[in-house]
């Protein structure tokens, strides 16, 4: 990874779209957490590999790439659902349609990723996935989000028992 | 951790289906960096035509993607619309006006050029169009005359005389080669399309003009320019008239141009572009298609298909849109369907209705549409 990023720093494109590519699932996961459009996931990705890609020299420490390209894509997420899904409730609408039609409704019950998203809300979820997912501690997550500690371990806490209140009894014994 | 937060890491992580187009929009990122938006329905009719390749093993032309022209419409609500209606021309937009004094001049030009005898202008007013700019317009009136021009460039937009409707005329018998040189020469006389040689007559034909009980015959010869042999059909020109014992009455000329074409390369195969309306069309509605078809032409963007996405209506406001004229490909879907839509309200629009999609033959955006008439099957 390392060698790609020194690559893409020198302006190869094509090196860092490996990198991408070889992150793609959670950067997938991320965008989808906040929007269930596909077209508006892949214009979100693609903003973010143009922005990162443009300001990838001024990276420092490339340990932090990845948080690095996870806290634009959060920010390009936002801006696309504030642009679009805030003013426009048939696009939120059909959002929640899409979220529901991908393998949920018939297997509600089921534990799974796109299960977990939807009992929470967008903070919970996304604190969930940079936790659960990447790992990240509270305070990288802070980083990330700009938020207040404390309101993370918050979010953190409730996203934990609502996910206890639906799956309790199935994933404590 | 505990087994709860065993179990959450466990799902988070859990793999999940991710769609082609996702992937594909990933490598594709740096084709056209100032670019990112637009291509999206390319982009998923690529994935479709991927997964056709897959499954078929048919190979399918790749694309280029170009740089977006479709802009969102901007959503103007009555009051502000009244607002904005109700405004004098400011000394601002004047600026940019020719003179009263100019305007008139030009006008008795065009009065003197079509045959009129002591005749001039006595009157003349400058105000705003109702039409979706809101531009402003010059009003020359003489007697009998009604002559509108642009005022920025001073151009005629309209010549009318009503007066000739008051009679019970017959046209004398002439053909349709004869109307045509007739009203060429008076597009001529007035230099009317500003000696540019790709506006062509398109139709030709005798009409009825009533006016109380009397009907008076006039002959309509209709212009438009052509863009690669296609024209726009919301920018017709028209020159009406007869002629009476040899001698010609204009009923009305209609000036209409139209400079915003971009002739935009055809890009897009016909097949991609029936690949993108289709995908659309499954968003709208689940019937059967009966026929999908394709033809290349000239068409203005417009916001029919924005307002199907967004569930927009008029009672939403009056939605703008940038007055742009592109190579499109319009493909015609028609469904398989039982029973006629029993009205026309924006659901139904969406479920049951045939359509035509207009897909920007460059960028493979929908740029437009509209309903077609409905057909029972």
């Amino acid at each position: 990874m390392e060698e790609l990023i020194e690559k893409a720093q020198y302006g190869d494109e094509e090196a860092f779209t490996q990198i991408i590519l070889t992150i793609k699932h959670d950067l997938y996961k991320i965008a989808k957490s906040r929007i269930s459009n596909e077209q508006d996931i892949e214009d979100a990705i693609q903003e973010t590999m143009i922005e990162t890609f443009k300001s990838i020299k001024k990276l420092n420490d490339t340990q932090k790439f990845k948080n690095w390209v996870i806290r634009i894509l959060i920010n390009k997420c936002n801006r696309i659902y504030r642009r679009k899904y805030k003013k426009d409730i048939s696009i939120y609408e059909q959002n929640i349609e899409i979220t529901n039609s991908n393998n949920i409704t018939d297997f509600e019950d089921e534990f799974n990723f796109y299960n977990i998203i939807r009992i929470l809300n967008y903070e919970e979820r996304i604190i969930v996935i940079l936790y659960y997912l990447e790992e990240y501690s509270v305070k990288e997550i802070k980083q990330i989000l700009k938020m207040n500690e404390n309101t993370i371990t918050t979010h953190l806490y409730r996203a934990r028992q609502k996910i206890k209140n639906k799956y309790g009894g199935h994933i404590y014994e | 951790m505990n087994s709860l937060d065993s179990k959450i890491k466990e799902g988070i992580r859990e793999k999940i289906e991710i769609p082609l187009s996702y992937e594909y929009a990933i490598k594709k990122a740096f084709m056209k960096p100032q670019t990112k938006k637009y291509n999206r329905l390319l982009r998923a009719s690529l994935t479709t035509a991927c997964l056709a390749m897959i499954s078929t093993g048919v190979v399918v032309a790749g694309s280029i993607i170009s740089k977006s022209i479709w802009k969102d419409p901007i959503i103007i609500n009555d009051i502000e619309k009244n607002e904005k209606v109700s405004k004098i021309i400011s000394d601002e937009e004047r600026k940019d006006y020719i003179s009263e004094e100019k305007a008139i001049e030009i006008g008795n030009e065009i009065i003197k050029k079509l045959g009129y005898k002591n005749i001039k202008v006595s009157n003349i007013e400058l105000k705003r169009g109702y039409d979706s700019t809101y531009s402003g317009h010059y009003i020359l009136r003489t007697e009998k005359l009604l002559i509108n021009l642009n005022p920025i460039d001073g151009r005629l937009e309209y010549f009318g005389n009503p007066s000739v409707i008051n009679k019970n005329i017959k046209c004398d018998e002439i053909n349709n080669e004869k109307a045509n040189n007739i009203a060429n020469e008076i597009s001529n006389k007035l230099n009317l399309f500003k000696n540019d040689t790709d506006y062509k007559i398109i139709a030709t034909k005798k009409i009825k003009i009533y006016s109380g009980d009397k009907a008076n015959d006039f002959w309509q010869v209709s212009y438009a320019k052509l863009y690669n042999g296609k024209y726009d059909e919301t920018n017709i020109s028209t020159i009406c008239f007869n002629v009476y014992n040899g001698d010609i009455i204009i009923y009305s000329i209609t000036a209409r141009d139209n400079e915003n074409f971009d002739n935009n390369p055809v890009i897009l195969s016909e097949d991609e572009a029936i690949e993108i309306a289709k995908n659309k069309e499954k968003e709208f509605s689940n019937l059967e298609l009966s026929s999908v078809n394709a033809n290349l032409d000239v068409k203005k963007i417009n916001v029919f298909v924005y307002c199907l996405e967004n569930n927009l209506t008029n009672e939403n406001g009056e939605l703008n849109i940038d007055n742009i004229l592109r190579n499109v490909w319009v493909v015609n879907i028609k469904h398989s369907k039982d029973e006629k839509p029993k009205d026309a309200k924006l659901e139904t629009v969406k479920n049951m209705y045939d359509k035509k999609y207009y897909i920007d033959a460059t960028t493979g955006e929908i740029v437009g549409g509209e309903q077609s008439e409905f057909e029972y099957n």
